[in-house]
């Protein structure tokens, strides 16, 4: 009896120290632009305005989830957004995003997307241009890119890349699909390099 | 030495019942009723504001049973309350989830006049379904379905969300059913989320109470009851018969 006095607050202890999660949370850390909103409830960001806006999203000391990022319909000139972590250069500023869609009637530019995790898992990515773009795990759902892409590493391709340009694109592994998982629709540069580690590629539309 | 021992052995297996994650689909109920504040109980708690996470918080009060946020001061704030269960959010066979809470909304202040929304409430099914609710002075806003209703908020409402398939639900307010609606798969993982989530958006509202779980079906229940009221009438009538014989 004695000896349950002592366990049963010990557990309580060691049950609420263990059950204690850290926190996600999504953060403007840079840049210029100063319209949207974050609900860290739904884990997303809202860009209601032009100019350049840096993000992360950390889980404790860890990276962190961001479920979607949209730009507002009402939106028009430039959105140029950054995901990148805000302490150290070229480094991931999330573990994964559910959804990148910033369609719409503004001019969008991805300058950085870099994370550990997979991007799509809710839907696409969608842009005018993207800058670098680095996957560590999966492409989950379409990258849907107007213009061009200056560089990109993904480490599984699981659906379609689709953009204008491509100069330096490195799959390391491509899933086989049954519709084609590249399309470059426009022109195809001598200097441009595509790589794919292993997988299949169905198909490059280059003219 | 060896008593110390067991006895931490015995805390770490009993920590570990208590966290234990129950059988999907098991039935359970998860209760705040505005007697503590909600992290002293099993909600996590998240506030922080523009300059990152723990920099600000709302002005919180409790009086009678009530919680009152207030982030009228920074519309940067966020302050809100969630948990996790992964894979044991979903009603079972013969179960129904049920959400319901209790809100008032005195005042928002949105940095952009789009979006005048800042209380909320969101869930996420076991396999990514959700459904987010949102809440102005006088709207609410269905954020995923994307889908908004005028609703005079300033007076306390009731909410109660029923849902037996984690894809569609009913929507009730104040007893009076409101509105029929889908889930849509927008995240991955089994959460709860209530409070001020929003940055960019300042509000004060009260929260009454919040619960959530899943329970027994309510025909099966109907069906029981008047099963054991039948059997409660032929055990009387067998009595009378027996008195009478």
């Amino acid at each position: 009896m004695r000896t349950w006095k002592h366990i049963l607050p010990l557990a309580a202890v060691l049950a609420i120290t263990v059950s204690a999660s850290a926190t996600n949370e999504i953060r403007k850390w840079g840049g210029t632009g100063d319209a949207y909103y974050i609900d860290q409830e739904d884990k997303s960001i809202t860009i209601l305005g032009p100019g350049e806006y840096k993000f992360q999203a950390t889980d404790g000391a860890g990276l962190g989830q961001i479920n979607w990022i949209e730009v507002d319909a009402a939106v028009t000139g430039d959105v140029i957004i950054y995901i990148e972590r805000s302490t150290d250069d070229n480094s991931p500023g999330a573990a994964n995003i559910l959804e990148c869609n910033l369609s719409g009637d503004a001019n969008t530019t991805i300058t950085e997307l870099r994370i550990t995790g997979d991007l799509g898992e809710s839907g696409p990515t969608v842009a005018d241009s993207i800058g670098v773009l680095s996957v560590d795990g999966e492409v989950l759902d379409d990258i849907i890119v107007a213009g061009e892409i200056s560089a990109a590493k993904i480490g599984t391709l699981g659906a379609l890349l689709e953009c204008n340009t491509v100069h330096d694109l490195h799959v390391l592994a491509a899933e086989t699909l049954s519709s084609p998982n590249i399309t470059v629709n426009g022109d195809f540069l001598q200097s441009d390099q595509i790589r794919i580690d292993s997988g299949t590629l169905n198909a490059l539309a280059a003219r | 030495m060896n008593r110390l021992i067991v006895a931490f052995l015995a805390a770490v297996t009993v920590a570990g019942a208590l966290l234990a994650p129950p059988a999907v689909g098991e039935p359970y109920w998860i209760a705040w009723e505005g007697d503590t504040f909600p992290e002293e109980g099993e909600w996590n708690r998240s506030y922080g504001n523009w300059d990152g996470p723990g920099e600000g918080q709302a002005y919180r009060t409790l009086h009678d049973g009530v919680m009152t946020i207030d982030s009228l001061h920074d519309q940067g704030v966020y302050d809100y309350y969630w948990l996790e269960r992964p894979g044991a959010i979903d009603p079972g066979p013969g179960e129904t989830f049920v959400m319901e809470w209790s809100l008032r909304v005195e005042e928002v202040d949105p940095a952009y006049p789009s979006y005048p929304y800042d209380p909320g409430t969101s869930v996420q099914s076991n396999d990514a379904y959700g459904l987010s609710l949102k809440f102005g002075v006088d709207c609410m806003f269905s954020r995923f379905e994307n889908v908004e209703f005028e609703l005079d908020m300033t007076v306390s409402r009731q909410f109660r969300v029923v849902s037996s398939n984690m894809r569609t639900y009913d929507l009730y307010v104040d007893s009076e059913h409101f509105y029929t609606g889908s889930f849509i798969e927008v995240a991955s993982d089994s959460y709860v989320g209530w409070g001020e989530g929003v940055q960019g958006v300042a509000s004060r509202h009260d929260w009454d109470y919040y619960r959530m779980g899943v329970i027994p079906e309510p025909a099966p229940m109907i069906a029981i009851l008047v099963l054991l009221t039948r059997c409660r009438e032929r055990h009387c009538w067998t009595l009378h018969l027996g008195e009478t014989t």
